[in-house]
C-alpha cells in the first residue's frame, strides 16, 4: 500500500479529522502514533489503527509533551516520516470578549505546538533527507470569520509558518503544506454551536448554507487530502495552503 | 484639496518611538490629528513628540509595553483622557528575529509572537470600546511576509500572517459598528529594525540596504514615510468603504 514502511505522527487524533487521518494512514500501510488529550477516546482511535498503531495521551499546549511525543514516536517506530499537526481549539468570540486565557490557549495549541512539534520532527526528517509535514489550518486562515478572532489569527499565522518552513526545507527533501478546511462535521463544530448558543442542527444548517456546495465537509474528505499530500503524487507541492471548502473562498 | 485630513481626530500609534511607527505619528499629526506616541523608549518617544510639536502638531508621549495588558489599557485611557476621544489606532510595535524553525529558540519564538501578534490583540481589545463611540479605524502593520514567506524568518512570518487574519476577523466583527480594520504590508523599509537584522547577519548597514534593494522590483528599499502615507489613507475618511484589506507597500514584491 502507499504508505508501507512510513511512520506518521498525528495530533488531535482522538476525534474528528485527526482520527480520520490516523485511520486513513494506517489503512494505507503506515505505522501511526496518535495523540490527544482524551485517553478514553484515544483508546477508540488506537483500536481503529490495527497492529501498527500507538497512542500517547497528553496536551500539546505543554511544550515538554511536544518534545516527548516526537521522541516517543521515534523510539517506538525507529523513525518519523510524516507529522500532521491537527490538534486545535476554537473559541467563538470577537476580540473584545476574548479572555487572556482563551487567547493564550488558542496560541498554545494552534500555533506554539505546531512550532515545537515541527522543530523536533524537522530535525529527524532533515537527518534522513526526507519528510512531510501537514498543518491543519482553516479557511479562517485565509478569510475573516465573525466571532472567531483568536482562531483566525492562529490559522493565518500557521499558514505563514507553513510557507516559511517550506522555503527553509525545500532542499532538504522535506515538504511542508497546509490544509485549509471550512466547517467539517466534527466535535469541534458541536463546541462552536454550544458557544454561540444555537442548537447543533441549526448551526449545521447555517454553516452548510454558507458553503456554495450546500453542505459542510466530512472528516474523510480531510483525510483524503492528507493522503494526497503525503503521497508521491504531490512530490512537487510545498508551501501550499490547499483549500478544502466547497467553494467558500471562491466568492 | 482637503482629502486625507484628520483634524479633530485622535490617534494612538504603538511602536512610535522609531522607524515606521515614528513616521506614522508624524504623518498623522501633519494631517491634523492629535497623536499619542506610545512605545518603550521614553527618550526616543519624547524626541518624536518634540519633532511633531516643532512642526506645529499636537502629540504626547505614553510609555507602552504591548506585552503587558495593563499597559495597553493605560495607553488607550491616556488617549481619551488627554484628548477626549480615540479615533485611530496604528499597531506598529514589532520585533524581528531571524532563523529557520530548527534555529529558532523557544525564547525568540515566544517573544516574536508575544509582541507582534498578541500585542496587537491586546491593543485592539482595549481600543474597541472608545473606537465604537464615534466610529474609527485600526491600521495594523503587517508585512509582505503576511502574504508570502521569506527564508530564515519562521517566527516573524508566522506572527505577521496572524496579524493579517486578526485584521480580517476584526473587520468582520466590527463592520456594522463603524470600525474599519486594515493591514498595511510593507516590504523592506529603511528602519532601525532593518539595521538590527543586518547586524544579526554580520552585514554592514549600507551593504544590507543594497542587498535588499536589489531583491525588490523597484530596486530600492522603502522609507518609513512611504508606509505612513498608506496608513494615513486607510485611517482617513477617504477610505470609508475599505475594511479587512491587506495593502502592500512593497516596491512590487508581492507582484512576482
Amino acid at each position: 500500500m502507499g504508505l508501507d514502511g512510513k511512520v506518521a505522527l498525528v495530533t488531535g487524533a482522538t476525534s474528528g479529522s485527526g482520527a480520520a487521518i490516523a485511520r486513513a494512514f494506517a489503512a494505507s500501510g503506515a505505522r501511526v502514533m496518535a495523540s490527544g488529550r482524551d485517553a478514553a477516546r484515544g483508546r477508540a482511535t488506537l483500536a481503529s489503527l490495527g497492529a501498527a498503531g500507538a497512542f500517547l495521551g497528553g496536551d500539546v499546549a505543554d511544550r515538554a509533551f511536544c518534545d516527548r511525543l516526537v521522541a516517543a514516536t521515534v523510539e517506538r517506530f525507529g523513525t518519523l516520516d510524516i507529522l500532521v499537526n491537527n490538534a486545535g481549539v476554537a473559541f467563538r468570540q470577537p476580540v473584545e470578549t476574548t479572555t487572556d486565557e482563551q487567547w493564550n490557549e488558542t496560541m498554545a495549541v494552534n500555533v506554539h505546538a505546531v512550532f515545537f512539534l515541527s522543530r523536533a520532527a524537522l530535525g529527524v526528517m532533515k537527518a534522513k533527507g526526507s519528510g512531510v509535514v501537514i498543518n491543519i489550518a482553516s479557511d479562517a486562515g485565509v478569510i475573516g470569520t465573525p466571532k472567531l478572532a483568536a482562531y483566525c489569527a492562529s490559522k493565518g499565522a500557521i499558514i505563514q509558518f507553513t510557507r516559511a518552513a517550506a522555503l527553509d526545507h525545500a532542499k532538504d527533501g522535506i515538504r511542508v503544506n497546509a490544509i485549509c478546511p471550512t466547517n467539517i462535521d466534527t466535535p469541534m463544530i458541536e463546541g462552536e454551536a454550544r458557544q454561540l448558543g444555537v442548537d447543533l442542527a441549526t448551526y449545521r444548517r447555517e454553516s452548510a448554507a454558507c458553503v456554495p456546495m450546500g453542505r459542510v465537509g466530512t472528516v474523510d474528505e480531510v483525510a483524503d487530502m492528507a493522503l494526497f499530500l503525503v503521497s508521491d503524487r504531490s512530490r512537487f507541492v510545498t508551501g501550499a495552503a490547499l483549500l478544502l471548502d466547497g467553494g467558500v473562498t471562491a466568492g | 484639496m482637503n482629502a486625507f485630513r484628520l483634524e479633530g481626530r485622535v490617534a494612538l500609534v504603538t511602536g512610535a518611538t522609531s522607524g515606521i511607527g515614528a513616521a506614522c505619528a508624524e504623518v498623522l499629526a501633519e494631517a491634523g490629528a492629535a497623536v499619542v506616541v506610545a512605545g518603550r523608549s521614553v527618550q526616543r518617544g519624547q524626541a518624536v513628540v518634540e519633532g511633531i510639536a516643532r512642526a506645529g502638531g499636537r502629540a504626547r508621549f505614553q510609555p507602552l509595553d504591548v506585552s503587558d495588558d495593563a499597559s495597553c489599557r493605560a495607553a488607550v485611557q491616556a488617549a481619551t483622557t488627554a484628548f477626549g476621544r480615540l479615533d485611530i489606532v496604528v499597531n506598529s510595535a514589532g520585533i524581528g528575529a531571524g532563523g529557520a524553525v530548527l534555529d529558532t529558540t523557544d525564547e525568540d519564538w515566544l517573544a516574536v509572537l508575544e509582541t507582534n501578534l498578541t500585542g496587537v490583540f491586546r491593543m485592539c481589545r482595549a481600543a474597541v470600546p472608545p473606537l465604537r463611540a464615534g466610529g474609527g479605524a485600526i491600521v495594523n502593520i503587517g508585512s509582505d511576509w503576511s502574504l508570502f514567506a521569506g527564508a530564515g524568518a519562521a517566527a516573524y512570518c508566522t506572527s505577521k500572517g496572524g496579524v493579517l487574519l486578526l485584521t480580517k476577523a476584526m473587520a468582520q466583527d466590527h463592520a456594522r459598528e463603524g470600525i474599519r480594520v486594515n493591514c498595511v504590508c510593507p516590504a523592506e523599509i529603511d528602519t532601525p529594525m532593518l539595521a538590527t537584522t543586518a547586524d544579526r547577519h554580520g552585514v554592514d548597514h549600507a551593504e544590507a540596504l543594497a542587498r535588499y534593494a536589489e531583491a525588490l522590483p523597484v530596486g530600492r528599499v522603502g522609507t518609513p514615510r512611504e508606509v505612513a502615507y498608506a496608513v494615513l489613507y486607510l485611517a482617513s475618511d477617504e477610505a470609508r468603504f475599505i475594511t479587512g484589506i491587506a495593502l502592500p507597500v512593497d516596491g512590487g514584491s508581492t507582484s512576482r
